[in-house]
């Protein structure tokens, strides 16, 4: 193993674990507001993510180092994305397709084409979209599933009223939805956490969110008193699109190197996103975006390369052939 | 000899095992795809499907074999579509009749087996450069890779996909209900070529050096020479039962009259399944090519740098 | 304005929501071939735009005679093949006459005329009683999702070439399946569900 593989895998091991940590205070919301059932769900998941990995290794006779967390992210990712009465059964299906469909055969942590997360919800949207948006009301009873969920309500274009308290809960994910991925406030100081320890993080969320903002304010699917203000906090705090601003969109294997390119990658894949949300027959449907951005962006990021290079080439030229004539 | 590297000893078997395992049409050389990603979720309809993708194949086969050698590809390519149209529709108006039930659920995939890719590609492929006989067991081999690949995968997506072994009900409600889209398709087949590929390693060694998994590209212009001379390369030594790595002559003329039942021993060169052509977009390695401009840059910088020092001197002084 | 309209919506609803490589499977084996050979990808597309779009037109043209619609999917099947394979030989011959192109150029036309994309378009129109404006947007949206399936596809070719962290059992044909796999389940996230099963 060479010496840069070593520090690309470093790298990789530190930016899952500072997203476990993220994790953590979503997961203890989840079970504070659902009970020990997600709880259970989490671990499980977690659980048989590394299982998946482990096994998954054997068969296709690959190195994997379970030692670098992904496989701990996976499952504890999908667990926070789906509604914490979701059964067992889709949950493991999820996570046991993201490892070993997307993420083992396809070359890894290091170098999956997609994001396995993104991809192994997507296949639980398309597989069990009832289950998947079954949502319990928050406070019920947990086996309850008639919650509306912030994406239902802009599906409908129905929207909140406009009050504080509306706001307040909209913002600390008090509305029915996923069991962990609801919560903005928390969601955007573990952000600024991953901004602070991975530096280049921060281009990718700021395009992302700035491209989605932009689109909610434009094109709102609700009206109200103060439709695109409403439309605004709606969107952004609907589903799971701020928690794919933060774990998806900066996930290192997909994401590109160079700042600027980032800040790209992170516009583009936040229109993809929301065209996805607008179009779209789920209520929610920013993975499909992710996978579709992922599968895009290399071939654009190839010409932006091209076009940058044509034009760095062409000033230097004539300079030096200015230089050339002065001289004589 | 010219093409002594690529030349083998087809017979039957070794053609059998080609078309059967080693160049699975659809898992190895990915044609004919359509049926086995968005028809086969019922092993009923897979079923249907594979007999006629086997008689279509011997057909166009025979056909491309016996009449048409001498005939332009682009006549060729018309009457093979000519003759799977013919046959489609007659298993179309057949199904209708008897088993309207299988009929309605395989849709249009059934009168699209005209257009199936795998009777064109191995008519030009093979055929028409073979004799009969040999085209008919290309023929049956690749019409019986086709048909278990669309079996497996009916059987397994109709199972998992819908909950059902033709009429038997397995499950009250499908298990994984995205498996009967197309995209539970294309997974059984990725993992079908995974399996066919440790199969091959592990059972038919022998024929693993002519695995050609994967769409194959031609080999990349390489830039200019460099000035330094390159290192000498060692050659490898030759093992000696490495019978793999040999070419294999025969040196018996190729004779059609009052052969044997037995197998025929033919020499042939290997045929290229996958076309090749240029993959890069471009042309060139983008790699190279921003390494080529970085270094130009820098040589301009050095220039540039040499240019503003002499004008300093001279000011200087 | 209205008939413009409704051919801008079909087309789009084929290129995107019911993008008939991933959504069906249509022309899937061919646009993964093609897809390693990227100089061929504008002319391509460009025929099997031609090819669909005029037999889509053609065929439902077909279609409106009480006679023709009346029969089953059997003979609905040997008119429309006998119509595509008109159009191509006519083609052929009218390329021949005109621009005398090499051996190459015979063999892409070949496989642009005669693959499943191409022959299902007519077929599916009838299947969903689409118009004569819908037809022709469904044969000029066919062409454009078939080459936004070969970028997208020539993209994952080059990534899994590059991809040393593939295990072996999955390098080639099982990876590139596989990304298709993926491709095909975002493209699902627009429809849902196929229409055309």
């Amino acid at each position: 193993m060479t010496k840069k593989t070593k520090k690309l895998r470093r790298n990789e091991s530190v930016f899952y674990a500072d997203t476990l940590v993220l994790l953590l205070p979503l997961a203890v919301l989840a079970v504070y507001r659902y009970g020990l059932g997600a709880l259970c769900r989490i671990l499980s998941c977690m659980l048989v993510a590394v299982l998946c990995e482990i096994i998954g290794s054997l068969l296709m006779k690959c190195q994997r180092d379970v030692s670098d967390c992904s496989a701990l992210f996976i499952g504890a990712a999908t667990a926070l994305m789906l509604p914490a009465n979701i059964p067992y059964l889709i949950a493991f299906s999820g996570v046991s397709f993201a490892v070993l469909a997307v993420k083992l055969p396809l070359g890894g942590t290091q170098s999956a084409p997609f994001v396995p997360t993104a991809a192994g919800f997507a296949f639980m949207t398309l597989c069990w979209s009832d289950k998947v948006f079954g949502y319990p009301i928050i406070g019920g009873a947990i086996d309850s599933v008639n919650g509306l969920s912030l994406s239902h309500m802009l599906s409908l274009g129905t929207s909140i009223r406009p009050n504080y308290a509306n706001i307040f809960d909209v913002l600390t994910g008090n509305y029915s939805g996923p069991s962990g991925a609801g919560c903005i406030i928390v969601l955007l100081a573990g952000s600024i956490y991953l901004c602070l320890r991975h530096r280049k993080s921060v281009f990718n969320i700021l395009g992302f969110l700035l491209s989605c903002s932009i689109m909610a304010l434009l094109f709102p699917r609700i009206s109200s008193n103060y439709t695109h203000l409403i439309s605004l906090l709606m969107e952004l705090c609907s589903g799971v699109l701020i928690f794919s601003a933060v774990f998806f969109v900066t996930d290192p294997a997909t994401s590109p190197s160079r700042p600027s390119h980032r800040f790209m990658y992170g516009i583009f894949t936040g229109i993809v996103c929301m065209v996805m949300r607008y179009f779209s027959s789920f209520e929610e449907s920013t993975c499909f975006g992710v996978l579709i951005a992922n599968a895009a962006w290399p071939a654009i990021q190839i010409r932006i390369t091209k076009i940058k290079k044509k034009k760095q080439i062409a000033p230097r030229t004539s300079s030096a052939v200015k230089g050339d004539a002065q001289n004589g | 000899m010219a093409n002594d590297k690529n030349r083998v000893v087809l017979t039957p078997s070794r053609i059998f095992i080609y078309g059967v395992v080693v160049k699975n049409p659809i898992l190895v050389q990915v044609i004919g795809l359509c049926p086995a990603v968005a028809a086969c979720a019922d092993i009923y309809v897979a079923s249907l499907l594979s007999a006629v993708i086997l008689f279509l194949l011997i057909l166009c086969e025979l056909a491309a074999s016996a009449l048409l050698k001498n005939v332009s590809a682009w006549v060729r390519m018309a009457l093979y579509f000519v003759m799977g149209l013919i046959v489609s529709s007659l298993a179309t108006m057949f199904a209708e009749m008897y088993v309207p039930q299988i009929a309605n659920t395989a849709g249009v995939y059934l009168p699209l087996m005209a257009a199936s890719s795998a009777a064109a590609l191995r008519c030009e492929n093979f055929a028409v450069k073979k004799s009969i006989r040999l085209s008919f067991y290309d023929a049956a081999a690749n019409g019986i890779g086709t048909s278990l690949v669309l079996l497996f995968t009916g059987f397994v997506r109709g199972l998992l996909g819908v909950g059902t072994i033709g009429e038997f009900v397995v499950f009250e409600k499908a298990p994984i209900s995205g498996l009967s889209m197309p995209f539970g398709g294309f997974i059984m087949l990725g993992f079908s070529a995974a399996l066919l590929k440790w199969f091959i390693s592990t059972f038919l060694s022998d024929y693993s050096h002519d695995m050609s998994f994967g769409i194959k590209r031609a080999k990349k212009k390489r830039p200019p020479a460099r000035k330094t001379p390159a290192p000498i390369k060692k050659s490898k030594p030759v093992k000696k039962n490495d019978v793999a790595s040999q070419p294999v002559e025969v040196n018996e003329p190729v004779t059609e009259q009052e052969e044997p039942v037995t197998e025929e021993p033919v020499t042939e060169t290997v045929d290229q399944t996958l076309i090749t052509d240029e993959f890069d977009l471009f042309n060139f390695s983008v790699d190279d090519e921003i390494d080529a401009i970085m270094s130009g840059l820098s040589s301009f910088d050095s220039i540039l740098d040499e240019i503003s020092k002499e004008k300093e001197d001279s000011e200087n002084e | 304005m209205s008939s413009l309209v409704t051919f801008l919506e079909t087309a789009l609803y084929m290129i995107f929501v019911q993008n008939l490589v991933f959504s069906g499977g249509y022309g899937s084996s061919e646009a993964i071939r093609m897809s390693a050979k990227p100089k061929r990808f504008v002319p391509f597309s460009i025929m099997i735009t031609y090819f669909s779009t005029l037999t889509a037109f053609v065929c439902r043209l077909l279609d409106n005679i009480d006679a023709v619609d009346s029969l089953g999917l059997g003979f609905h099947t040997l008119i429309f093949g006998a119509v595509l394979v008109v159009i191509f030989i006519f083609t052929v011959l009218l390329c021949k006459i005109l621009l005398s192109p090499n051996q190459k150029f015979y063999s892409t036309i070949s496989i642009a005329a005669l693959n499943t994309l191409v022959f299902a378009v007519p077929l599916i129109n009838r299947q969903a009683g689409f118009s004569l404006i819908q037809s022709v947007g469904t044969g000029i949206g066919s062409g454009l999702s078939f080459i936004i399936a070969l970028f997208l596809i020539n993209t994952g070719l080059r990534r899994l070439e590059n991809n040393t962290n593939i295990p072996p059992l999955f390098k080639g044909t099982p990876a590139v399946f596989l990304y298709v796999a993926m491709l095909s389940i975002a493209f699902a996230g627009l429809s849902g569900r196929s229409l055309f099963a």
